[in-house]
């Protein structure tokens, strides 16, 4: 009988999707295809989520909404006189009359002009962009301005702050870097940094990352039903785009904190077309925390990020490398320091092909990650990855409908010493090629309903095949996005996967390796389906999701204390509830968020059935935090910011020990009390049937900018866990002891920013 | 829609600031955590009492210590009751250490314990909580007859058989068959001049129709104890072989079918109330094969 991944079932559906896209390319005859890109005059950026909008005398309208490189594009307009308006929020609206006819083929590049007073007044109306209560079937698109509001202890806002306000990512707690998004383990997102891997950008300070707000353009953030342009992972997508810099003038800014300085410089090479950005930042934490936390916090980390960025007529370039650091010990009295870095690098081209309105992409990176564990000077165990990638993807439009496709070729090298940690890992050096492509549609039926269909063909040298096929639905039942009903599902795999020891949370050293199951990759099945509802300045959004994940690695259980353990097949299941609901009125912002999630791993084990009278297992694996509640509300006057966030966090699963012992082996009586120490025990029941205690904490922030003649100087103040409270990371049960999260944290941040 | 928006900033917003408010002056800035679950299980058992010895020794642990233990003195008392006649003998604690910081207590009695016979072990603390282990001894077996062995050398003069055969009779569970060479050590830094390799042979044992038959290769030992030595240039000179053996009582769980993660669960091969671990009951004989005792040796 075919299983629910069977290659036959998925050909099936595969040529009829096929099938569907090839009898479904459009034939259009005269009639006009507009494109073009839409981009920030002040600074060249381009604007993503800019509305694009064509009329006609008998109020005829077409209109389309900018992609992430801020390029439109309109296809099948009848031959006219057409009122041609670009608006978004905070710029001047862009007027322009058109007589179209003649090219059929008509580029229109728009650069806006930033509007600061009309940003306070603009009522939102129709769809909006962002906003973390705009949630479509697992994706959501986070801004800039969305990372501000949170308070963190930098200079300005983080990626890694925010996604922790969200009800699908859990975190284990303020060090480790470590995001679990609805019930998937950090190794299964995928992160992409302008279209390239990066392995682990999160820093060892969780409230901080390579993503600073600062240097984002946007994210999209999908929790999970993810397209098939999405490829090697099966639990999530965080695909950051980062900005250029200003092609127009030079600028710069130098920030100050207890937790880490940083630098920014950008400017025109080329004016108008050419720019270069750098920036680095540093963490100072480790030097100042022992004066103003009264206690060591052994974390450092850094990261430097350039960008080269040059537009032409018909689309934009860009080449960037990226390289982040961390080092540190996430218990302090424990003699493991934890190490990794990343280095991104690679370039991409994205614009209209010549003669043609079909919209490339075309990529190119080199991603590598770094990984080790043990004394400073000599590491007992490292593992290291690298990925070289080449992918092109196209969107072809017709009518009101696009064809998305795209191919890529990648190579992945996977290094890893693991000494004894898990037994049938030690030592291995491994390259996996894969090549493989995607097909999809953007398909309009009528005005109200939206689906995507999508199929990933991935050709890996070493394992069986795969076809994914993947469908994302989005209905508005009357007509306009104040009402949607989204929903996704779709088949997802994952060959090379981080491995960690689960059963440590004090531990977050991870290594990349092939599945250590033979030629069964990690698979999951996703479904979700959500509501969103505007009432009013109000936006409410509710979803539902299931994951399935097969052939997932987990330790096998022993009562024998030690290190060393083997690894055995787990198949995982996630159901979870999404809530959030969001309000902004003028520039006074405020968000709650709740989650529900259930995630639970099946194991078998062979001494299961001796030890508990059943072979297999079911348990909450660590990171199942059943209950998750966020609530910011952030408000800006005039040259003031302030901000403030509660979080709670449910008790996340332990494995409850009773004692430890040291066994004498009485087997062939080789060993006796008076010779041998024995083989020290931890004695518990059964795996992660525990929980530790519940976890809450505010934190606010307050901001005030001082203009000076040549720049603004902005000071931030506030306080993390403002109530003190001792929230447990972990506990340790090797040694009886806690290891908390931070306590009351005030800080002093300055920025000071050319004007 | 400003109608719309009033209400909401004049209730909604000072609603969840209460909210706020309220659940942070509620949280308690303290909090306790236990990370043990609490149970009937007090103490670890784990050795076993031996018929054949003239000491007794078992390893005593309270179960919620850290995981390697201390110095601290155990306030317990430990006794070993024979169930026949209610005899109870009041054991010794002594306190091991095995290498730097690690610690154990073992408790040890110079009484002997009887084939046949059942004993109580009991470890009992001031508050009465206790752990206890019931044991019954082996019944005795006669001593097996060693063939007779002209030569045990890997000198080629040496024509003796590779593998000897001994039949240990009378016993229904065999609880140990360790070959036991003694050799001089060749090294002139080393702190004792006798050395010793035990090879266990218990899982090879053969059943017979009233007990085992043992094969030991002492020819393999014997290279397995020279390959250590003349890679650094000495020859060991080998003094003489024993073959230690015991019977196993009815309790005594059957070893050799358990892989090491099954014998280690808490409730897999256990005989302890209230507690953990594993007190065997043995009766040992020491079989002398071949060649002299050392003066080195006991």
């Amino acid at each position: 009988m075919p299983g629910p991944f069977s290659t036959r079932l998925l050909s099936q559906q595969t040529l009829f999707l096929v099938g569907v896209v090839l009898f479904a390319l459009p034939v259009s005859a005269q009639q006009v295809t507009l494109h073009g890109q839409i981009t920030d005059t002040s600074n060249g950026q381009p604007l993503q989520g800019a509305h694009v909008v064509l009329e006609n005398l008998l109020r005829n309208v077409h209109g389309t909404i900018t992609n992430e490189t801020g390029h439109y594009e309109i296809t099948s307009i009848p031959p006219g006189l057409y009122l041609f308006q670009v608006t978004y929020i905070g710029y001047t609206t862009h007027l322009d009359t058109l007589r179209l006819g003649s090219p059929l083929d008509l580029t229109i590049d728009v650069a806006m002009i930033r509007s600061s007073d009309a940003l306070d007044e603009v009522v939102v109306t129709g769809e909006k962009e962002g906003g973390a209560a705009r949630l479509k079937a697992g994706l959501q698109r986070i801004r800039p301005r969305d990372m501000r509001r949170i308070p963190t202890p930098g200079p300005s806002g983080d990626l890694a702050g925010y996604l922790q306000t969200l009800p699908s990512v859990v975190s284990m707690g303020d060090r480790g870097g470590q995001l679990f998004i609805r019930g998937g383990t950090p190794s299964q997102n995928l992160i992409l940094v302008d279209g390239m891997l990066i392995y682990q950008p999160f820093h060892i300070l969780g409230f901080f990352s390579a993503f600073p707000e600062d240097l984002v353009s946007n994210v999209d953030l999908y929790a999970g039903g993810f397209e098939a342009r999405y490829t090697g992972r099966v639990s999530s997508v965080i695909d950051v785009t980062m900005r250029g810099g200003n092609d127009q003038r030079f600028e710069g800014s130098a920030s100050i904190g207890p937790f880490l300085t940083g630098l920014r410089v950008e400017g025109p090479i080329k004016k108008g077309t050419t720019s270069l950005l750098g920036a680095m930042r540093t963490s100072v934490i480790e030097r100042t925390a022992p004066s103003f936390l009264g206690q060591d916090l052994p974390l450092t980390f850094s990261d430097w990020f350039v960008k080269l960025q040059s537009n032409k007529d018909n689309g934009r370039c860009s080449a960037m490398v990226m390289h982040t650091y961390d080092r540190g010990r996430i218990d302090v009295e424990r003699d493991e320091v934890f190490r990794w870095n990343n280095t991104v690098f690679g370039g991409q081209c994205t614009g209209f092909t010549p003669g043609s309105i079909t919209l490339a992409n075309a990529n190119g990176s080199f991603s590598y990650v770094s990984n080790a564990i043990g004394a400073a000077d000599h590491p007992a165990r490292t593992a290291d990855a690298w990925r070289l990638n080449l992918d092109a993807n196209f969107t072809y439009p017709f009518s009101a409908n696009n064809v998305k496709w795209g191919i890529f070729g990648r190579a992945d090298n996977l290094h890893y010493d693991l000494q004894e940690q898990f037994q049938t890992l030690r030592e291995r050096d491994v390259l996996l090629l894969e090549i493989g492509g995607h097909v999809g549609m953007e398909l309009s039926l009528a005005d109200h309903l939206h689906l995507t269909p999508s199929l990933a063909l991935t050709i890996p040298f070493e394992y069986p095949i795969g076809l994914e096929p993947r469908l994302r639905l989005r209905w508005l039942p009357w007509g306009n996005p104040k009402q949607e009903l989204n929903a996704a599902a779709g088949l997802y795999r994952q060959t090379s996967i981080g491995i960690s020891d689960e059963r440590d949370a004090g531990s977050v050293f991870t290594a990349w390796v092939p599945s250590p199951f033979g030629d069964k990759p990690t698979r999951a099945l996703h479904a979700l389906l959500g509501w969103t509802q505007q009432i009013g300045l109000f936006d409410v959004s509710a979803e539902g999701y299931y994951k399935r994940i097969n052939n997932l690695p987990v330790p096998i259980w022993s009562t024998i204390a030690r290190f060393t353990t083997a690894l055995a097949p787990a198949n995982g299941t996630v159901w979870g509830l999404d809530t959030r609901l969001e309000y902004q009125w003028k520039t006074l912002y405020a968000y709650v968020g709740y989650g529900y999630t259930w995630t639970q791993y099946t194991a078998a084990q062979d001494n299961f059935g001796v030890w508990f009278g059943d072979p297999i297992q079911r348990y909450h694996p660590p990171h199942d935090r059943r209950h998750q509640l966020n609530t910011v509300v952030s408000w800006t006057w005039r040259r003031f910011a302030a901000s403030v966030r509660w979080q709670f966090g449910s008790g996340l699963p332990y494995t409850v020990p009773f004692g430890f012992d040291s066994l004498i082996r009485l087997p062939g009586l080789e060993e006796s009390p008076q010779e041998t120490y024995g083989t020290p025990r931890i004695l518990f029941n059964r795996p992660y049937q525990g929980r530790l205690s519940t976890y809450h904490r505010l934190d606010a922030a307050i901001e005030y900018a001082l203009i000076l003649p040549f720049a603004s100087l902005t000071f931030r103040a506030g306080a993390l866990n403002l109530y003190d409270r001792s929230n447990l990371f972990y506990y340790d049960v090797f040694n009886i002891k806690r290891v908390d999260q931070l306590p009351l944290t005030p800080y002093l941040s300055f920025k000071l920013t050319t004007l | 829609m400003p109608s719309l928006s009033i209400p909401i900033r004049s209730v909604v917003l000072p609603a969840m600031a209460l909210v706020l408010l309220v659940l942070s002056g509620t949280s308690a800035c303290e909090t306790t955590f236990d990370a043990f679950e609490e149970n009937d299980k007090y103490f670890s058992l784990s050795g076993y009492l031996d018929a054949g010895a003239d000491t007794q020794f078992v390893r005593i642990e309270p179960l919620r210590d850290s995981l390697l233990l201390g110095t601290t003195p155990i306030d317990v008392e430990v006794t070993l009751e024979h169930l026949a006649t209610g005899t109870k003998m009041i054991w010794n604690d002594s306190l091991f250490q095995f290498s730097e910081g690690i610690y154990a207590h073992n408790y040890w009695s110079a009484e002997t314990v009887q084939p046949r016979e059942t004993y109580r072990l009991q470890v009992k603390q001031p508050d009465g909580i206790a752990s206890t282990a019931l044991v019954t001894l082996p019944d005795t077996f006669p001593t097996p007859n060693p063939p007779h062995v002209i030569c045990m050398s890997l000198r080629a003069y040496c024509l003796e058989s590779w593998v000897l055969s001994i039949d240990v009779k009378g016993i229904k569970n065999l609880a140990a068959a360790t070959a036991v060479y003694h050799y001089l050590d060749p090294d002139p830094l080393a702190a004792s001049k006798c050395g010793v390799l035990k090879v266990p042979y218990w899982r090879e044992a053969m059943p017979t129709q009233d007990g085992f038959r043992i094969r030991v290769e002492w020819r393999r030992d014997l290279e397995a104890i020279a390959s250590i030595w003349t890679a650094h240039g000495f020859i060991p000179f080998f003094a003489n072989f024993d073959l230690f053996v015991a019977a196993g009582n009815d309790q005594w769980p059957a070893m050799a079918q358990l892989d090491q993660e099954t014998l280690f669960l808490p409730d897999v091969a256990t005989n302890v109330e209230q507690g953990v671990g594993f007190v065997g009951g043995v009766l040992s004989k020491n079989v002398h094969v071949f060649g002299t005792k050392l003066l080195c040796e006991e």
